[in-house]
């Protein structure tokens, strides 16, 4: 029989290194204070979290149900735990109050994230900016590879891929996070097989939804983080699940079952209340030099790419930055222009045609809006978001002209400059033009006026936007405002797409529900926006293309509204969340 | 060695946010018990935002920073002090009193008078030493203690750790001694083997927990197995039963379609059940030996990992001499160290006075 005691490991520190010859006597009543401050430092509690006054209350407003749900997680469930929060409750802080923990009380070396992919970049940024912790992200340029990284945010794919798997399994994890934990459910797919094969002391998986299509899922993504916890799948079902599969048995078992691996707040336990938000789309008739411009663009892109499909990134961005402005668009031209990778003569003349475009619609509009804002709102704050730097520049050089305040927020500055422009923000007041690198993981709550200034084609970017000023912690009315031009691709991605699917009406974190299922599917959002585009034949072509979309992208919310109101009823009698003491 | 960490009270806490303010050059002025007029000296985390320190509860119009043991000030406070300076020296000579030996004032000798001559100066380093404790089950366990190691002999002083840590309160002089490094690093080393020692006993009660935690994973692994391996059984059982009925079926019909689907189903079933029995005897072969990949697993999840890191090292300049101890019949003298006590051999000590 072996031993049946644990291993122990015990290393001993060589630090502070006392060094005679830097004493100096002056340092003697520092001493004192020094052992004075260690012996009340080491009073404290051990099972209390040290860091969360690390946490600024400026870039994260931490709430109780949060912490509580951290603190279970921490000290109560053998280091294996399930965050299964109601969408919109903050179940990533809840994980960054546990990695932040663990970072400050330096306890952990390796920590893997794993992710829909999608989401990758918005957890590098959420750590980064409300949690002070760094990642390296597999998208980031510098990412070499699984073993030469320690704190790794990575798409769940990217991990299971043939080229990273081996490297991923045969590391020790200290903590392992699996984001969006439901679709790893199905014990016959690859994603289930890499989570079950790697080896990790913490665990830490989050989903809002643990039960997709019947109320066995939870028995899959249970068993996963704790094997044996209920037994084999015919004893879950006999125990615990009726001959419908449509509810659960023998609740009171099961609920203690649940508590010690799972937290879940719904609610109407956390008492949050979102503010209204009021959207205001315009679209705008645009100039007949804009028109012209846009037309050669876009007839351009699609006779371009029937000849050159590998020309689809530029063609892409082309056709995204004619709505955006002229001055984007011609950067890119131009560069093509240098590179001699387009037709000379064509790319010529679109250049002209982007000169030709003396008053810009958007711009024009947007000066209403600032004006606006700067009698209604508080120290006039407007933060206006673009995907592009020249538009960026342009809409500054105008806000300027007119004598307004402006911020310049964009991904060229360091982390330090960021925090500087954002402080004046707050502090000046004004407009804060700002590039999608401002969507990561940074919460800008004291101003409730934005501008979708042009759109990006992946929703999941325009919710990142609206997360940036509409989150808990907004306690004011959130105005939102999408400016576009009539008759261009903005037009149908708004009108057909996300009016379709309410994006600006619902609650932050409810997309990536309906988007991870359509990655599920392996589908490109913007990819598949661009190839309606290019390949529409007729504009009603086009008009029943886009439409198409929206059915399946309905049908996808539908789906998650409906796995959601599930999930709430299968667990409305159960107490899963915080004590009650 | 001691076990060194104290209660955060709130009298602990005004007494460290007042020294530790004085300590950096705040010009601090006591307006009423519970609240401090501070003047701060440019720099440091603590240079900004407040001029007025109350301590307790403040009302809601008061401008004053409110200090308690909770308050994030006070943590900040404690975290900064702690990293200010973490090597001393100090003589502890001045502040550690003579004392008597136990076994003097509790037994049956009438003591007249008593008197420390001290003959040599000695050093001695009294380390504080954090322990980290992390397994999965508590998560992270930290003890502070304390060992004093004489530098010469690297023999452990029990009770100067102790003299060292009381008499801070009474604000001991810095002791003018130098140590040579190596002598200091050997005592250090030898304070770590000391603590690690001592320590054990605390260790090993988390690492009875941490197994047991193991223990319950690895019994509801087993329990799984166990229903698992009833589950296959039965489902073995079936298909033989089945097995048996197509082999009735094949012989009894004469319906050569029939016959033949009927030793279809009974090849299936056989091949089925084959899958099975092997999963069970893998199984079965597993339990034999209590699952060991799977105990290994769960058992090295659980480990307990420990790290002794010095959080202080204090160099302590102290007295080696005899104590004289004056009773009504006699004189007598023992081997005596300040901030020790008696130090000689019990056996050396004539029966009479212990």
């Amino acid at each position: 029989m072996p031993d049946d005691r644990v291993e122990l490991n015990i290393s001993h520190e060589s630090t502070p290194e006392p060094n005679l010859s830097d004493y100096i006597p002056s340092d003697h009543q520092k001493h004192l204070t020094t052992l004075r401050a260690l012996r009340l430092h080491a009073g404290q509690p051990d099972d209390e979290l040290r860091s969360l006054n690390e946490v600024s209350e400026e870039q994260v407003k931490l709430l109780e149900h949060q912490v509580e749900a951290a603190y279970r997680a921490l000290f109560e469930m053998d280091g294996k735990a399930l965050f299964a929060d109601e969408v919109g409750l903050g179940k990533t802080i809840e994980t960054g109050i546990v990695l932040k923990e663990m970072h400050y009380r330096d306890t952990v070396d390796s920590v893997l994230v794993l992710t829909p992919a999608q989401l990758a970049k918005q957890w590098q940024g959420e750590l980064r900016e409300k949690f002070g912790l760094d990642f390296i992200c597999n998208y980031d340029s510098d990412f070499v590879d699984f073993a030469s990284h320690d704190r790794v945010i990575s798409s769940i794919d990217t991990a299971k891929s043939e080229r990273y798997r081996h490297q991923v399994v045969s590391k020790d994890w200290d903590v392992l996070v699996l984001d969006e934990a439901h679709y790893v459910k199905n014990e016959e797919t690859d994603r289930y097989d890499l989570i079950r094969d790697l080896s990790y002391d913490y665990a830490f998986f989050l989903t809002a939804t643990p039960i997709q299509n019947e109320v066995s899922d939870l028995y899959n993504i249970v068993s996963l983080l704790r094997p044996g916890v209920f037994g084999t799948y015919e004893g879950f079902r006999r125990r615990f699940v009726d001959d419908q599969q449509e509810t659960l048995d023998n609740r009171k078992e099961l609920q203690e079952k649940l508590r010690e691996v799972m937290v879940r707040n719904t609610r109407d336990d956390t008492d949050i209340d979102f503010t209204d938000r009021e959207i205001e789309t315009k679209r705008f008739e645009p100039t007949q030099e804009e028109t012209e411009l846009y037309d050669a663009v876009s007839e351009y892109v699609q006779e371009e790419y029937s000849q050159n499909a590998g020309q689809k990134l530029v063609l892409m961005t082309l056709q995204k930055e004619v709505v955006s402005s002229p001055e984007a668009l011609k950067r890119t031209a131009e560069k093509q222009m240098e590179e001699g990778t387009a037709v000379e003569s064509r790319i010529r003349g679109i250049i002209e045609k982007a000169d030709a475009v003396d008053e810009v619609t958007k711009l024009q509009r947007l000066d209403e809006i600032v004006a606006e804002a700067r009698e209604n709102v508080e120290k006039g704050r407007v933060i206006v978001f673009t995907q592009f730097r020249a538009t960026q520049r342009a809409v500054i050089d105008r806000l300027q002209e007119q004598g307004d305040t402006t911020h310049e927020f964009n991904g060229s500055l360091s982390s330090e400059e960021k925090e500087d422009v954002v402080d004046n923000f707050r502090e000046e007041g004004g407009v804060m033009v700002t590039t999608d690198s401002m969507s990561e993981g940074r919460n800008l709550q004291f101003c409730n006026v934005m501008v979708n200034y042009d759109l990006p084609w992946n929703p999941m970017r325009v919710e990142q936007r609206i997360g940036r000023v509409h989150r808990i912690g907004q306690d004011r009315r959130v105005y939102i405002f999408n400016l576009a031009l009539k008759d261009t691709v903005e037009e149908y991605v708004l009108d057909k797409l996300y009016h379709k699917i309410d994006l600006f009406e619902q609650s932050v974190g409810e997309l990536s529900s309906i988007l991870t299922r359509l990655e599920d599917s392996g589908e490109g959002f913007e990819e598949e926006v661009f190839e309606l585009l290019v390949n529409a034949d007729s504009e009603v072509n086009l008009e029943n293309n886009f439409e198409e979309m929206a059915v399946d992208l309905n049908e996808q919310k539908e789906i998650a509204n409906k796995v959601e109101e599930f999930n709430t009823d299968v667990f409305s009698s159960f107490e899963l969340g915080g004590d009650d003491d | 060695m001691t076990e060194a960490s104290v209660g955060v009270t709130m009298e602990r806490v005004k007494e460290l946010t007042k020294t530790y303010l004085d300590t950096i050059g705040a010009d601090v002025h006591e307006a009423s018990e519970d609240r401090l007029r501070v003047s701060l000296p440019e720099g440091g985390v603590l240079s900004r935002g407040f001029s007025e320190i109350v301590f307790g509860e403040k009302d809601t119009n008061d401008d004053a920073v409110a200090v308690g043991p909770e308050t994030e000030f006070f943590r900040r406070l404690v975290e900064e002090a702690t990293e200010e300076q973490r090597f001393g020296k100090v003589d502890i000579s001045e502040v550690a009193e003579t004392e008597l030996p136990v076994w003097i004032t509790e037994g049956d000798v009438s003591v007249r008078s008593y008197e420390f001559v001290p003959y040599y100066d000695r050093t001695a380093v009294v380390v504080l030493f954090s322990v980290s404790v992390e397994t999965v089950s508590e998560y992270e366990t930290e003890l502070l203690h304390a060992v004093a190691v004489d530098t010469r002999s690297n023999e452990v002083l029990h009770g100067m750790e102790d003299a060292l840590l009381e008499g801070i309160e009474e604000e001991p002089g810095a002791a003018e001694v130098d140590v040579d490094e190596q002598r200091l690093n050997d005592a250090v080393e030898a304070a770590a083997i000391e603590v690690e020692q001592e320590v054990m006993p605390e260790i090993e009660e988390i690492r009875d927990k941490a197994s047991k935690a193991a223990a319950v994973e690895m019994k509801e692994y087993r329990s799984l197995q166990e229903e698992l391996l009833s589950e296959r059984r039965e489902e073995a059982e079936d298909i033989r039963k089945k097995i048996q009925e197509a082999t009735e079926t094949a012989e009894k019909t004469e319906e050569r379609g029939e016959r033949l689907a009927a030793l279809r189903e009974r090849e299936e079933l056989s091949d089925k059940l084959e899958d099975i029995e092997t999963e069970i005897e893998e199984i079965e072969s597993e339990r034999s030996e209590d699952y060991p990949e799977k105990r290994r697993e769960v058992y090295d999840r659980h480990s307990v990992d420990v790290r002794i890191e010095p959080a202080s090292v204090t160099v302590v300049s102290y007295e080696k001499g005899d104590l004289v101890v004056e009773t009504s019949s006699d004189k007598l003298t023992f081997d005596y160290a300040t901030g020790v006590g008696v130090t000689e051999d019990i056996d050396n000590i004539p029966e009479s006075v212990r």
